[in-house]
C-alpha cells in the first residue's frame, strides 16, 4: 500500500491536470468548432469538457481511496453535509422562484455543493489545527497566502495597465487561482510528511 | 474510548509524525487518536497494538 503521505501530492497532480484539460476543452472548442462541418464531430467537440470533469471526479475518488481512515471519515462527513444543504437549497429554490427569485440551472446546484463541501472540510481542518495547537500558525499561513495572491494579482494587473492592455476581471481571477494553486503545490510538495 | 497512545509514544521518544509514518496514517490522525476525538477501526487498533507489542485492551479502554 502506498504511503498516505503521498496521497495529497498525487491528488494535486491528477486534479490539476484534469482542470487544465477542462480549461483547454472549454476554451479550445470555441476555436475549433467553426472549422468542423460534420455534425457528429461538432457535438463531440461541444461535449468534450465532460471528459475532464469525469477525470476530476476520478481524481477525487482516487484521493479518497489513498486517504487514511480518519480523513476518509472527514471527507464523507463533509460530503454528507454538502449533499444535505444542496438538497434543501434545490428543493426550496423552486418555491423561491415563485416569489421572484431568479431561475437557476443545474450548474448552480453543483456550485452550492462544492462551496458547502469546501466549507465543511475547512471547518474540520480548522478544528484539527486548534486541537494540535497550530491555530496561530495556520492563520499566519492563510494570511501569507492571501497577501501573496492579492499582491501577485495586483502586480499582474499593474503590468497589464502599464503595457496599455487592461486585464479583464476573468483573466485576473484565473491568474489569482493559478497563484493559489502554485502556493498549495509548494506546501504539498515541500512537506516531508502528510499534508492531507 | 480512552487510550495510552501519547504515553506510549512519549516513552519511545517518537513524534506524532514518526508514529504516523510507522502506522501509515497522517499526523492529524495520530493527533485525533491521542486527543480522543477519533476511535480507530479494528485493523488500525491491531496495527497500533502490534507496533507497541501490547494487546489492544492494554492500549484502549472504554471511556
Amino acid at each position: 500500500m502506498a504511503p498516505v503521505s503521498q496521497a495529497p501530492r498525487r491528488y494535486f497532480i491528477e486534479f490539476n491536470v484534469a482542470m487544465l484539460l477542462y480549461i483547454a476543452t472549454v476554451v479550445g472548442r470555441k476555436f475549433v468548432l467553426h472549422q468542423v462541418a460534420d455534425p457528429t464531430l461538432r457535438d463531440l467537440i461541444l461535449v468534450s469538457p465532460i471528459l475532464p470533469v469525469i477525470l476530476a471526479a476520478l481524481a477525487v475518488y482516487r484521493f479518497y481511496r489513498r486517504m487514511d481512515e480518519y480523513h476518509k471519515l472527514q471527507l464523507l462527513e463533509a460530503l454528507a453535509f454538502s449533499a444535505a444543504v444542496t438538497a434543501v437549497v434545490a428543493a426550496s429554490w423552486q418555491f423561491l422562484e415563485d416569489v421572484g427569485f431568479p431561475h437557476l440551472q443545474m450548474i448552480h446546484a453543483m456550485l452550492v455543493m462544492m462551496l458547502t463541501w469546501a466549507a465543511a472540510a475547512l471547518h474540520m481542518g480548522w478544528k484539527d489545527k486548534v486541537s494540535e495547537g497550530r491555530a496561530a500558525q495556520t492563520l499566519r499561513s492563510v494570511a501569507a497566502t492571501l497577501i501573496y495572491v492579492a499582491v501577485g494579482t495586483f502586480v499582474f494587473a499593474l503590468i497589464g495597465g502599464w503595457a496599455g492592455m487592461p486585464t479583464p476581471w476573468y483573466v485576473l481571477a484565473l491568474f489569482a487561482t493559478a497563484l493559489f494553486i502554485a502556493r498549495m503545490g509548494f506546501f504539498i510538495f515541500s512537506k516531508k510528511s502528510s499534508a492531507c | 474510548m480512552l487510550n495510552k497512545l501519547r504515553e506510549l509514544r512519549g516513552e519511545r521518544d517518537w513524534s506524532q509524525a514518526d508514529l504516523a509514518e510507522k502506522l501509515n496514517v497522517s499526523r492529524q490522525t495520530v493527533n485525533a487518536l491521542e486527543t480522543g476525538r477519533y476511535d480507530p477501526s479494528l485493523p488500525l487498533a491491531f496495527a497500533i497494538a502490534k507496533l507497541f507489542k501490547l494487546r489492544i485492551e492494554e492500549i484502549f479502554q472504554p471511556g
